[in-house]
């Protein structure tokens, strides 16, 4: 597969003020990663872990503070975010946002929605071939075109989620991301939704950046698997190996705390309290320290690096090995790649 | 043997709004019993919210109660008395913590106003109770939780205090509207083994009402299944999802994504819910059914009795 999107290095941080001192905020840190022609990948992670800042920075809607975004052999990051926008790139990522409500403006009707972004990016287009091609993305979502002449306070939650995903794919983006697109959906519309984006990448070969936190949305929907933890990817792999065999101890405690009817009345371990402070944290420390049940002494002096544990399949981890050379008891041990974790 | 405590029989809600009667509820009837988790499952605006209000006795001026009744431990529920039960016998805990918390009130204050309502504590007694409350939703280091305000807790430990205050005076039932609704997995997980572990500790009744089947398939005994105001199935968990007869609960288990090996097998529920505003047919689910025949219009829908915990509201049950 030929790789669409490729981040080296990506990062992002926020300064904030604290009396005298500047701290940051290590939103996205370090992140090295590429996505397929026409592969879905799935990121997952909890609340506040970078995500969103992921999906903008991808969609250079924001500036990353280091790294490099290469997309058909350009560097997106050389772009300033104002030519960006005057790119043919730009209708080439696409991005959903987390909430419908907010993202659309009420004062478009559904139609003008979908219109503007086609209008802004396809300025050639006349206004027939405008109305074709919503008229287009409308039938692909579903939607009953007579619904155009509506404002969102007069749709429902799915369709104003379909608008977004009509809006966004009328222009005919090689990558979509979606940023939550279904956690405050019904489990009818979701799962109309996520048909829907099945059927787009068959017909269109589109790549996906799938962000939620919904577990088994993302087995079904990924072919692959990024879970970040406070900026970090900490493991990554087919969908299938990630679910079967998860390496990360936050990964196996996502897994575990997937609700499940099979496990009705039995008591599950589960992962307690919540992720440490994403300001000026500590280079040489394991961000799932203080929180992760196998904690070991080293684990709080190196950084882990991301390693390979099968193929395809990274994980960072001290108590990672590569399969094959597993053992069941851990001592503690280097890393192979004493450095790579640690940055200024 | 478990009491029964809380009965709702054949309980219907309008709405008498400008633009029509909605028809919220109609006939909805189940039960509770002492000790039992009992699922409330259903697509947004199916009527979970309104049927969990009505038992709060905290309906909506606009809601007029058509009919039904609504008994606990054997009595009606009467209007005038819900004051008094509510927070003390009957508890709620509400979707969103942080806007049903006082932003600027310490949590340990808030707690103590539930318990000054509702027992005779005061002074260093009623401050020990409500870091009691606290320590009991496994609030660590409760005594500093007790001087901290709202906003300086994320949104899982801000729920423990909603429930923490919502169990303040042990009460007899409570009612979990989407508690964990917008919250982390890892944090969902840790609330709802909370509630469960406190239901089995205290003996007290819970309503969960989500519409997360597979949250309600872990920590629910018993699941009762809503689509437009109706209760269409209800059935032990454990005849979850093998056993269910009514086509609307086959579907809705069908179009998890957890129900499906692949995209393609995950099923899609055609339609959507109808307009409560106006006529509507008997089975509120016809336009959608793909198991409608001519009779399913014809005359008030039946309780078809599958065994004595599985009863389906529907003419042809699978
Ligand atoms: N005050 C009101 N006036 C008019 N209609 C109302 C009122 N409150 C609720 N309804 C209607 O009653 C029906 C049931 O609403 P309810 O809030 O119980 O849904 P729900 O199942 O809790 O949905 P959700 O999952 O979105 O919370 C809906 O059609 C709703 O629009
Ligand atoms: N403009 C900003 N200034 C400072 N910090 C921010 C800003 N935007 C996001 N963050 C922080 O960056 C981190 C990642 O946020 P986000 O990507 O929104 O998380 P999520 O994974 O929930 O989408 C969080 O700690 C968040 O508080
Ligand atoms: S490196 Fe150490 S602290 Fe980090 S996840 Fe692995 S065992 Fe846990
Ligand atoms: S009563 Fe008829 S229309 Fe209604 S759910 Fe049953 S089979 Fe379908
Ligand atoms: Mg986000
Ligand atoms: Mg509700």
């Amino acid at each position: 597969m030929k790789n669409l999107i490729t981040a080296r290095g990506l990062t992002k941080r926020f300064s904030v003020q604290r009396g005298l001192k500047t701290h940051w905020v290590h939103a996205v840190d370090d992140l090295n990663f590429s996505i397929g022609e026409g592969e879905c990948v799935g990121l997952v992670g909890e609340s506040g872990c970078g995500k969103t800042i992921l999906s903008r920075l991808l969609s250079r809607m924001i500036d990353p503070t280091s790294g490099s975004i290469m997309f058909d052999q350009v560097d997106l990051t050389k772009m300033p975010t104002k030519k960006f926008a005057d790119s043919l790139h730009r209708a080439q990522i696409q991005i959903v946002f987390q909430d419908p409500t907010e993202s659309l403006n009420p004062h478009f009707t559904a139609f003008q929605a979908v219109a503007d972004p086609l209008r802004r990016l396809m300025s050639n287009l006349s206004a027939a071939e405008v109305e074709e091609k919503v008229n287009q993305a409308f039938d692909d979502v579903g939607l009953p075109r007579a619904l155009g002449s509506r404002y969102p306070h007069q749709l429902s939650g799915g369709q104003k989620a379909r608008i977004g995903i009509a809006r966004a794919i009328a222009v005919e983006p090689r990558l979509l991301i979606l940023d939550e697109p279904t956690s405050a959906l019904d489990v009818s519309v979701q799962s109309t939704i996520l048909r829907l984006l099945g059927e787009l990448r068959a017909k269109r070969g589109m790549s996906y950046l799938f962000v939620t936190h919904d577990l088994e949305v993302v087995r079904i929907i990924s072919d692959r698997i990024l879970v970040m933890y406070l900026g970090k990817i900490i493991e990554s792999g087919p969908a299938n190996q990630v679910f079967e065999n998860p390496v990360h101890p936050y990964t196996k405690a996502l897994l575990a705390a997937s609700p499940d009817p099979a496990r009705r009345g039995i008591k599950t371990q589960r992962l307690e309290g919540s992720a440490s402070s994403p300001i000026d944290p500590d280079p040489n420390v394991c961000r799932f320290a203080g929180r992760c049940p196998v904690e070991m002494s080293n684990c709080r002096s190196v950084m882990p690096p991301l390693i390979e544990v099968e193929e395809g399949h990274h994980a960072a981890c001290h108590r990672a090995e590569p399969r094959g050379a597993q053992v069941t008891h851990l001592p503690s041990r280097k890393p192979a790649f004493p450095n790579s974790g640690v940055r200024q | 043997m478990t009491k029964q405590l809380l009965s709702v029989q054949d309980l219907s809600i309008d709405f008498l709004t400008r633009r029509g009667r909605v028809q919220a509820l109609e006939d909805v009837s189940f039960t509770v019993s002492e000790g039992e988790i009992l699922g409330i499952v259903g697509e947004s605006g199916s009527g979970k919210s309104v049927l969990s209000y009505s038992i709060m006795g905290l309906s909506d001026k606009a809601a007029n109660i058509r009919s039904g009744s609504i008994d606990f431990r054997g009595v009606p529920l009467k209007p005038e008395k819900m004051a008094d039960l509510r927070g003390r016998e009957i508890s709620m805990v509400f979707q969103s913590p942080r806007t049903a918390l006082n932003p600027i009130r310490k949590v340990g204050h808030q707690i103590e106003d539930v318990l000054r309502r509702h027992t005779p504590l005061r002074g260093k007694v009623l401050k020990s109770a409500a870091i009691e409350a606290l320590a009991r939703v496994r609030i660590p280091d409760p005594e500093r939780r007790y001087e901290a305000y709202p906003f300086e807790m994320s949104g899982g430990m801000c729920q423990r205090v909603m429930i923490a205050m919502a169990l303040a005076c042990k009460p007899a039932l409570l009612i979990c509207d989407e508690p964990t609704t917008g919250l982390d997995v890892t944090t969902q997980a840790v609330i709802m083994d909370l509630v469960r572990d406190l239901v089995a500790e205290t003996k007290m009744a819970a309503i969960l009402i989500t519409h997360d089947l597979a949250l309600a398939g872990e920590y629910c005994d018993r699941i009762a299944v809503m689509h437009a105001g109706h209760i269409v199935e209800v059935a032990q968990s454990r005849s979850f999802p093998n056993e269910l007869k009514h086509p609307y609960t086959e579907r809705l288990f069908a179009a998890l994504p957890s129900a499906a090996a692949n995209l393609s097998e995950l099923a899609i529920i055609p339609g959507s819910l109808p307009d409560l505003r106006g006529a509507l047919p008997p089975c509120r689910y016809i336009a959608r059914c793909e198991r409608a025949k001519e009779d399913c219009s014809l005359g008030p829908l039946p309780w078809t009795k599958i065994d004595s915990d599985h009863l389906v509201r529907c003419r042809y049950p699978k």
